[in-house]
């Protein structure tokens, strides 16, 4: 008998192995068994011993995926009317800064520009009584203030602040902020304290590394130097407060890492906060941005080390607070994945629900699932204020993998997908240009941290032999 | 005779006050403007078919009108930001405000629960308890498992028996409803004295009350850990049903696809380790949000699905035979599993 096994080969230095996506587990396999896998896309179940028994385990089985459906399609007008996510005011479309790598920034038509328009009062009261009709089964309301630079419109900020507690009386508000924190008075640091506001603050480094590619409107001045001032003031008054703080860390590839690791050496302070850490994303920008050798290399490097602070007690925190985020995803590595077949209706995973998980409202009042997506593109507009939202849309949104359904459906990395519909750029659904290429970097990924699991337990084996 | 107002009105306790309103419909439930719930039903607020009274802003009631407020807990602490103003205007009104709180107490006579005169007595004595028992549960624990056992007891009502339940989500003297005792959910207290705990505290409601049956809403669920379900695994059905056993075993489940097999599989499973069986399955409009977190927290996120959903999902599970199964909302079904329910006592009556 014939089939045509759902699975991902790859080896260790020692050992050989291969990731059943229909069953969603790892096993070990022989070098001869390895070697026949590999060669064969259609296989005899019982071509020997070994793949005869790890048919009869379940191993090895077709894939039985039809169609592709997100299973919150049926649900999504109750998931959107009544548990509302994160309501995003974007409140302003100006900025006093010009980051290089910033989509705004850019001179192209991929995205919309920096402009002087600022979101109206009645537009956000609006927003804030569409989220409010719409989260009756949320426990708490999250409100979170986007840009531009949002603090330029702080006295709307305020009066949305104001409005939206009285109106949401008896839940909870949980406000939050994206900011570049240069507009930080101490006036405005009070306002954020008193009212619990969780921030999000970009920093890129030290000045060297952070003034490279984040500059002030009138290119004079350091935006460095009022960051770090801002964020002392911050950690010595309120000190709570600042341990709360997300710093927003974009890491240019295209440099080395120093400048990070500087940082954290010059300002120690910085360590008691959150660290988030990202890569320049070039989908909106003109030119591709590559990374460089010695970027890969220091990468690599501290990713190792990361590694080895998950599964050793050596401890690398002080270097590696800035990587801290990344060895709390490698937690999971050594987590076995739960077993479960995959049913003849799937979708892959890493599309969130929009409206649900997250809207976006803009200056204009039109509905977005995220403040990440080129709000020039109409499909990607999920409705408005005054009409509410599209349904059609989210769903189309919600599946758009049926896009490139074949490539998806036969991918063994249809269960770690960390893809969602942003990453057909620019180009709108019909175009899978980018797509392609974040694919390809999540596959890579994926069967990285394939490795990297079989390499924990590998050492956990080992230890265990004494 | 003034009013009596219930407040605050949450989701959780819907079912808690939709007995309150039943018994006494000029009875006023009031909320915070936040919640979203003001101006709606009771049933229109959990996304079923709209029905009679509206949930009012607890600031907008003309107090002179109101005789007592019944003060309800909850585990949103946000309802309670201003209850200290709300408490002193309510006294200067010189309303009774009955309450579950300790901080009322500080205000206001309160009426001394009847069921805080119990105290576990005799470390070791357990008895077989001889009063026909119902097990209401869920697959995951829901606050909609206090619905279901509320519309049985509606039933045990007009058949003019006498009916306690014990519930984690919602009760009153009045409504015959009680609490869990003190400390049966800690971790203070051994499983063992739990155990103990509870049978005594049953033995204490049996001689006080003279229940023909009781109800009890049993905490968590019966399965196993898995990534998406706590459910304190399992404990609490395992304890309840050491404690008491049950004579019937009727589940609420979310809105989902199901078939004879699971059935099957759960009813084999629940046999084997709480001496249960399903004699009633009954689809709530409800939808848990998939965990993605392998943490170990008892606050699973759900949502209520309209009645179209719950409709479009009963058609697709309409191939279930091995146990009755059919929607909260349905009352035929409602009164045939209560048919059902009494057939069985009866018939163990005769035994």
């Amino acid at each position: 008998m014939q089939t045509r096994p759902f699975i991902q080969l790859f080896k260790t230095t020692s050992h050989y192995y291969f990731y059943d996506a229909y069953v969603n587990q790892i096993s070990e396999l022989s070098a001869a068994g390895y070697q026949y896998l590999k060669e064969h896309q259609m296989i005899d179940c019982f071509y020997n011993e070994e793949i005869a028994q790890l048919y009869k385990e379940g191993f090895l089985h077709e894939n039985p995926i039809l169609t592709f459906q997100h299973p919150a399609t049926d649900f999504v007008e109750d998931l959107t009317t009544r548990k509302a996510g994160t309501l995003v005011l974007q409140i302003t479309q100006n900025c006093n800064l010009r980051c290089s790598y910033c989509p705004y920034s850019q001179s192209g038509e991929k995205h919309r520009h920096h402009t002087n328009q600022n979101m109206s009062w009645e537009t956000a009261k609006k927003a804030v009584d569409f989220y409010y009709d719409k989260s009756i089964d949320a426990d708490t309301a999250n409100i979170s203030f986007y840009g531009g630079e949002p603090l330029l419109q702080f006295s709307l900020m305020k009066a949305v602040v104001a409005y939206s507690k009285k109106k949401f009386e008896g839940k909870k508000c949980v406000f939050s902020i994206t900011t570049n924190a240069t507009l930080l008075t101490k006036e405005i640091a009070d306002f954020l304290i008193t009212n619990e506001f969780r921030l999000a603050i970009s920093l890129d480094g030290d000045k060297e590394s952070n003034d490279r590619n984040r500059k002030f409107v009138s290119q004079k001045g350091s935006v460095f130097e009022k960051v770090i001032e801002t964020l002392q003031y911050l950690y010595e008054n309120a000190p709570e407060f600042a341990k709360k703080i997300n710093l927003s860390m974009v890491i240019d590839q295209r440099k080395d890492l120093k400048g990070f690791l500087h940082l954290f050496r010059e300002y120690p302070f910085l360590n008691q906060m959150q660290i988030s850490v990202s890569l320049i994303e070039d989908d909106y920008l003109e030119n591709e941005v590559r990374e460089s050798k010695a970027f890969y290399e220091e990468f690599s490097y501290y990713r190792f080390l990361s590694y080895l602070s998950v599964i050793s007690p050596l401890d690398f925190t002080e270097d590696l607070k800035f990587f801290a985020s990344m060895k709390e995803s490698y937690k999971k590595l050594v987590l076995p994945f739960q077993a479960s077949a995959i049913g003849k209706t799937a979708i892959p995973s890493g599309q969130c629900i929009p409206g649900n998980t997250k809207v976006m409202v803009t200056v204009q009042g039109k509905l977005f699932p995220c403040e990440k997506v080129s709000e020039r593109r109409e499909d990607y507009c999920i409705g408005t204020l005054d009409t509410g939202y599209d349904y059609e849309k989210i769903k189309e949104i919600l599946n758009f993998s049926r896009y490139t359904f074949a490539l998806c459906r036969n991918c063994p990395a249809f269960r770690e997908c960390t893809l969602c519909f942003k990453t057909h750029g620019a180009g709108g659904f019909s175009s899978t240009a980018t797509k392609m290429k974040y694919c390809a970097l999540c596959k890579q990924n994926f069967v990285e941290d394939l490795r990297v699991r079989m390499y924990f337990k590998e050492m956990a084996d080992w230890k265990g032999r004494g | 005779m003034g009013k009596t107002v219930i407040f605050p009105f949450t989701l959780e306790n819907s079912s808690f006050c939709q007995a309150y309103l039943d018994q006494d419909d000029a009875c006023v439930l009031a909320s915070l403007s936040g919640t979203g719930t003001i101006d709606q039903s009771i049933g229109k607020a959990l996304n079923r078919l709209d029905g009679t009274g509206r949930i009012v802003d607890i600031h907008s009631i003309d107090l002179r009108e109101v005789d007592k407020i019944i003060l309800l807990e909850s585990k949103n602490s946000e309802l309670y930001e201003h209850i200290d103003e709300l408490l002193v205007k309510w006294n200067a009104y010189q309303i009774e405000v009955i309450s579950f709180s300790d901080k009322c107490r500080e205000f206001m006579p309160m009426a001394v629960l009847q069921c805080r005169d119990f105290h576990v007595t005799d470390s070791y004595h357990y008895v077989f308890i001889d009063k026909p028992i119902i097990f209401v549960g869920g697959i995951k624990e829901t606050s909609e498992i206090a619905w279901l056992s509320y519309q049985i007891k509606k039933r045990f009502e007009k058949r003019k028996l006498k009916s306690i339940v014990i519930s984690r989500y919602g009760y009153s003297i009045d409504q015959e409803c009680y609490p869990y005792p003190d400390e049966f959910v800690s971790d203070r207290i051994s499983a063992e004295y739990k155990v103990l705990l509870l049978n005594q505290y049953l033995q204490f409601l049996i001689r006080k009350h003279e229940p023909d049956v009781i109800l009890i809403e049993v905490i968590g669920g019966p399965l196993r850990f898995d990534y998406h379900v706590f459910n304190y695994f399992g404990v609490y059905y395992y304890i309840t049903s050491q404690a008491v056993s049950a004579d019937l075993f009727l589940c609420t489940l979310p809105i989902g696809e199901y078939d004879d097999a699971y059935f099957m599989k759960l009813n084999d499973y629940i046999r084997h380790k709480f001496d249960l069986t399903i004699d009633a399955a009954c689809l709530m409009n409800i939808k848990f949000e998939d965990s993605l977190s392998v943490t170990i927290e008892n606050d699973d996120e759900y949502y209520y699905v309209s009645d179209s959903i719950l409709q479009r999902y009963l058609e697709k599970n309409r191939q279930v035979r091995v146990v009755p199964f059919g929607a909260c909302t349905d009352e035929s079904y409602l009164d045939a599993v209560f048919a059902a329910i009494l057939k069985k006592l009866e018939g163990a009556e005769d035994e």
